[in-house]
């Protein structure tokens, strides 16, 4: 009897929790201060506002990226931001949602970044009329035209591409035959929005480069080459050009894996789509055992083990990291939290084309040496020294304030000259 | 095994990885036109390899041993060398002294572990979850989520010398050998091993033997940890219960170890099981399989191994029935005959 | 030893079999009452009791099936990896077919199948289940990456709100969990799995296969990680490497936390999942919303399931293991 009643008021608490839960959304906590888009009603920074981050990152550019929204971006706009724990996928993302939302959050700042988790986040946050920006370098074009879907903003997938073609056709212009064993992280698929869109375009400059230099004929397209599962060597066609490509997101294993690959001597260059240190001992005991200088071009952030790899020096006496595409997380952070105060405003028309997102691209600086590096490392240490400061939020949250404005902003910070002058460094 | 020359013991033990590798040679010469240790750094690459398996699976085997599964090793390899890392570099010291501040916090997590064990007195794979739960985010916060990273930084070189980690490896298999053959420790893991209650009505401590087992699994965890970090040059502070995977990943050496260390020692046989996976794995690595497609070939063969460990007793037990069924029938004729 | 549990009234009470049946749904109520008010009531809104629903669908319904096997005093840890590899595979043949009949199908089959594979390496082939378990759970974790690469499968998002309207995640479960009280309740299943749990030498003796009953254990377990996974692409939409990565530990938590005893046997209840399940929701939840920082909700998370585990067990005069 006593089994029973215990079973039966579980069984009571399961499917009254889901009764109760079955009415309407509309009854639910989030969303308090949102304002219905179309009617703008002008940049007011008086109303606070409870964001949910939901971030893929860890580590310390995830802290600096963070550290710029707590100390310049909350402030600014009144927002508060609630963190996720590392998420890994759409599951993940939509329980992050869900939190937020019953703990009253009316956007979203999102950068889980397969276009599944984009698609199911950004139907959630309709159904909850819950404004949802994404940090992603791929377009997703089937949940474009929903209305609390603000726009994408993130490593612009042609810039990252172009800047290790850029840096890579520098290495390979002195005539001689280079060889390279590129580390493709989550490129498989990127893509179609499987995998990760700048690893997957970051590839394709690599190869494109060492094609274009060498006229090699690959004997399948470079987006096949580059969507191939199974690690290995690129049929090049030219006996002295070995191109090794490694997809996997786990470097510890990449590490033991590609060790053997190097050590046979015959590459000279190495790239990594993320994580290059967790490479840096393999390479150096490579070196020394072979006595030959292996170029490393790797995308990074402007944080201290960049720095370290453009100052440390490997065994051949060569710098440890040659070239350095950088993507810098906190402009795109501001820019995704910039179109949220346009949704505020009721102004998200204006972050849109034709009524639909727009994916504005930040531009990764190539970095190819140390003395750039140097001035580079000084951006993001200071409140004025971050590349949109205080009042660069505020006139970029402004009514009418367009995502071509945006777009402008952006291209006028994607030069590392440029930018590097207009902060006086 | 008095009947067994000691010869046939050590060839018994070495034959595990020279054929393995014999085997992987053959199949990377055929598939790849390769060796599997052609230069001295292949060398190095097996030395180091075959180090964080022996460790780690010593690691686990003081407390698998005895039936207990601990779910919170990985969080103690975590957050002991994150946290001994980031002690040693705050005041400018060599990699020496991140060992050992990574061995005394591992000590301090493993001791913690095994005090929660006898005060909570929850199984121990309950308890693995709740704690694991909790040591990830000791380093989560110290680190302020950045993990551990020692790339660039100076006095570090000597954690990654092969001279060092054959050093630290063979002192801790001399260690072990030691502790689970002449102290009191052996004597009441064996005990244990046969049955906790009667080692309990016997006069043993069982719970000081727990928290002793806990206290040197985290420290010697954490060696493994420091010579894997020494290498990659970063350890993430991850959370999400998922930091047990690098542990678990190692239990073939140990159940390996086990068994060849029968006609030896079981630190030998981990030693030597260690070396004969690292070969195995490398060999896998140069003929281009993908880790996924390693980690499945390497567990297929793990449980290929656990079903002949559940078995193999039995061939010895059928020729034994056979014998006697066979003296049996010979005693009848006898009988009949007289 | 009688004479001292009759002077510890205490101790009778935390012994008592109705104090295990009640005091993890008395927990739960508690906790989301406690919750409710230090969040103004809005832990317990309609949307936001719903939403903990949703959330802890997939780890109840993995857990359920799982109950069978702790209950005979077993552990699987690899609940998670059969889940996820098992809803990766329905997915490809989704893309493959276009059927949502062969989806489910295959889930369910493929659940089936894996678990089974795990209990007869144990029954038939005499492996330890906790090696099994780990082993296993290592296994199609990787050959779920070897598949996948790192890519991941998707369900179009019509689809899902076609799955979502029609109430296929409540109906999948509510059908599940009927059948599980029934079968661990009031039938021969149940009751033999708790014998074994109890006394595995004794129930031997009495004429109950071990190795029939386990084997049964698990294929009900499997046909849980089959619905669990079709719940879970319902949810998520896609499956990737890195979906629901701590599934393993979460229905293990989600078990015990529930009131099942490790050790399985008499005090083994089928509704243990579940109700474990939405405490863990609700914990997470509570504290999000009253703004407790995440990374520090999991240490929180820990030391409570911790607490929570040791005051609901009797504590035993020996240190915890299979023999007592």
């Amino acid at each position: 009897m006593k089994k029973i009643i215990a079973l039966l008021l579980a069984v009571v608490m399961v499917f009254g929790l889901a009764a109760c839960g079955g009415t309407s959304a509309d009854n639910g906590s989030g969303t308090e201060s949102g304002t219905e888009s179309g009617t703008a009603t002008g940049l007011d920074l008086s109303v606070h506002h409870k964001v949910g981050v939901a971030t893929v990152h860890e580590g310390e550019a995830w802290e600096i990226a963070k550290t710029y929204l707590e100390t310049v971006v909350g402030p600014t706009f009144n927002m508060e931001f609630i963190y996720s724990e590392v998420l890994h996928d759409a599951n993940g993302l939509i329980a992050f949602m869900e939190q937020c939302y019953a703990a009253g959050c009316d956007g979203i700042v999102n950068l889980v970044t397969s276009n599944d988790a984009i698609a199911q986040g950004a139907h959630k946050a309709e159904e909850w009329g819950m404004w949802f920006t994404t940090q992603n370098s791929a377009w997703v074009e089937e949940v474009s035209t929903l209305e609390h879907n603000i726009g994408q903003c993130g490593a612009s997938p042609e810039s990252v591409g172009e800047a290790y073609k850029m840096a890579f056709k520098q290495i390979l212009s002195d005539g001689q035959p280079h060889s390279v064993v590129l580390f493709e992280g989550a490129a498989v698929g990127g893509d179609k929005g499987q995998g990760a869109a700048s690893h997957f375009y970051s590839a394709v400059g690599v190869l494109e480069a060492f094609q274009e230099t060498y006229g090699l004929t690959y004997d399948k397209p470079i987006a096949d080459l580059v969507n191939q599962q199974d690690p290995g060597e690129v049929n090049t066609g030219n006996p002295d050009v070995h191109i090794y490509l490694y997809p996997g997101r786990n470097p510890g294993d990449a590490v033991t894996a590609l060790l053997p690959v190097l050590q046979t001597g015959n590459y000279d260059c190495f790239a990594a789509v993320f994580s290059y240190a967790a490479f840096t001992n393999a390479i150096a005991d490579v070196e020394q055992s072979t006595g030959k200088d292996i170029k490393v071009i790797a995308t990074g952030q402007i944080e201290q083990q960049t720095k370290t790899g453009f100052e440390s020096k490997d065994p051949t006496g060569d710098t440890v990291l040659n070239g350095a595409i950088l993507n810098d997380l906190s402009l795109a952070c501001a820019i995704n939290c910039i179109e949220l105060m346009h949704a505020y405003s009721g102004d998200v028309a204006s972050m849109k084309d034709n009524g639909k997102t727009v994916l504005l691209g930040v531009r990764s600086y190539p970095i190819l040496g140390a003395d750039v590096y140097a001035k580079m490392e000084k951006i993001n240490t200071a409140p004025e020294l971050y590349i949109l400061t205080s009042e660069d939020l505020i006139a970029l949250a402004q009514p009418g304030v367009t995502w071509q404005d945006l777009e402008a902003k952006l291209a006028e910070v994607a030069d590392v000259n440029t930018l590097l002058s207009s902060k006086g460094l | 095994m008095k009947n067994r020359s000691k010869l046939k013991d050590i060839l018994f033990t070495i034959a595990f990885p020279v054929l393995t590798w014999a085997v992987m040679e053959l199949l990377c010469l055929i598939f790849k036109d390769k060796h599997v240790i052609a230069t001295a750094l292949d060398i190095k690459t097996v030395i180091r390899n075959t180090g964080i398996t022996a460790v780690t699976a010593y690691a686990l085997s003081f407390n698998l041993k005895e039936g207990r599964f601990d779910l919170s090793l990985g969080s103690q390899r975590m957050a002991g060398t994150i946290i001994g890392g980031l002690l040693a570099m705050a005041l400018g010291l060599s990699g020496l002294w991140l060992l050992v501040f990574a061995v005394v916090f591992g000590f301090i997590f493993g001791i913690l572990t095994g005090l929660a064990f006898i005060s909570l007195r929850v199984p121990p794979m309950v308890l693995g979850v709740g704690m694991a739960l909790i040591w990830e985010v000791v380093p989560y916060v110290i680190s302020g989520g950045k993990g551990l990273n020692l790339f660039g930084v100076e006095g570090m070189g000597i954690l990654t010398e092969s001279w060092f980690q054959i050093l630290v490896v063979v002192i801790m298999a001399v260690l072990v050998y030691i502790l689970m053959n002449y102290t009191r420790l052996g004597y009441e893991t064996k005990a244990v091993q046969g049955s906790q209650l009667i080692a309990r009505n016997s006069g043993i401590n069982i719970f000081r033997h727990a928290v002793e087992c806990y206290a040197l699994a985290g420290a010697l965890v954490c060696i493994a940890g420091v010579l894997d970090v020494s290498f990659s040059t970063q350890m993430a502070s991850g959370l999400g219960n998922t930091s047990n995977g690098v542990v678990t990943a190692n239990m073939f050496a140990m159940i390996l170890g086990g068994y060849i260390g029968e006609r030896t020692d079981a630190s030998v046989g981990i030693l030597d099981a260690a070396l004969t996976l690292t070969i195995f794995k490398y060999g896998l690595s140069l003929m281009e399989f993908s880790d996924p497609v390693n980690s499945v070939v390497n567990m297929l063969i793990f449980i290929g191994f656990l079903v002949f460990q559940a078995n193999r007793h039995k061939a010895a037990l059928g020729r034994a029935r056979k014998a006697r069924i066979e003296l049996a029938q010979k005693r009848k004729a006898e009988m009949a005959a007289a | 030893m009688n004479e001292k549990k009759k002077a510890n009234p205490i101790r009778k009470i935390l012994e008592s079999r109705l104090f295990s049946q009640i005091m993890p749904v008395g927990l739960l109520v508690i906790l989301t009452v406690i919750f409710g008010i230090a969040t103004k009531g809005r832990l317990t809104s309609a949307a936001s009791l719903k939403i903990i629903v949703e959330q802890a669908l997939v780890v109840a319904t993995v857990s359920t099936g799982g109950a069978f096997i702790f209950a005979s005093g077993n552990v699987s840890l690899s609940l998670g990896a059969t889940t996820v590899l098992t809803a990766t595979l329905s997915l490809l043949a989704y893309n493959k077919t276009g059927s949502i009949a062969v989806m489910f199908i295959v889930a369910i089959g493929l659940g089936v199948i894996l678990m089974t594979v795990s209990a007869l390496l144990s029954t038939a082939l005499g492996v330890r289940v906790m090696y099994v378990t780990i082993v296993m759970m290592t296994l199609l974790s990787a050959l779920q990456q070897a598949i996948l690469g790192g890519s991941t499968v998707s369900l179009p998002y019509e689809v899902v709100q076609k799955l979502v309207k029609g109430g296929v995640m409540y109906i999948g479960f509510i059908v599940f969990f009927i059948v599980c009280v029934v079968l661990f309740h009031m039938t021969d299943i149940g009751r033999s799995l708790r014998f074994i749990g109890t006394n595995n030498l004794c129930a031997e003796q009495t004429g109950i296969s071990k190795a029939k009953y386990l084997l049964i254990a698990f294929i009900i377990a499997g046909v849980g990680c089959g619905i669990g996974a079709i719940l879970a692409i319902i949810r998520g939409g896609s499956v990737g490497t890195s979906t629901l990565p701590s599934l393993n530990m979460d229905c293990m938590l989600a078990l015990v936390l529930g009131g099942m005893s490790i050790f399985g046997g008499s005090k083994s209840y089928v509704y243990s999942g579940v109700v474990g399940a939405l405490t863990v929701v609700v914990l997470n939840q509570g504290l999000l919303m009253i703004g407790v920082d995440a990374t520090i909700i999991q240490a929180i998370r820990g030391i409570a399931f911790l607490t929570l585990v040791t005051v609901s067990q009797v504590r035993p005069k020996g240190l915890p293991a299979p023999e007592g």
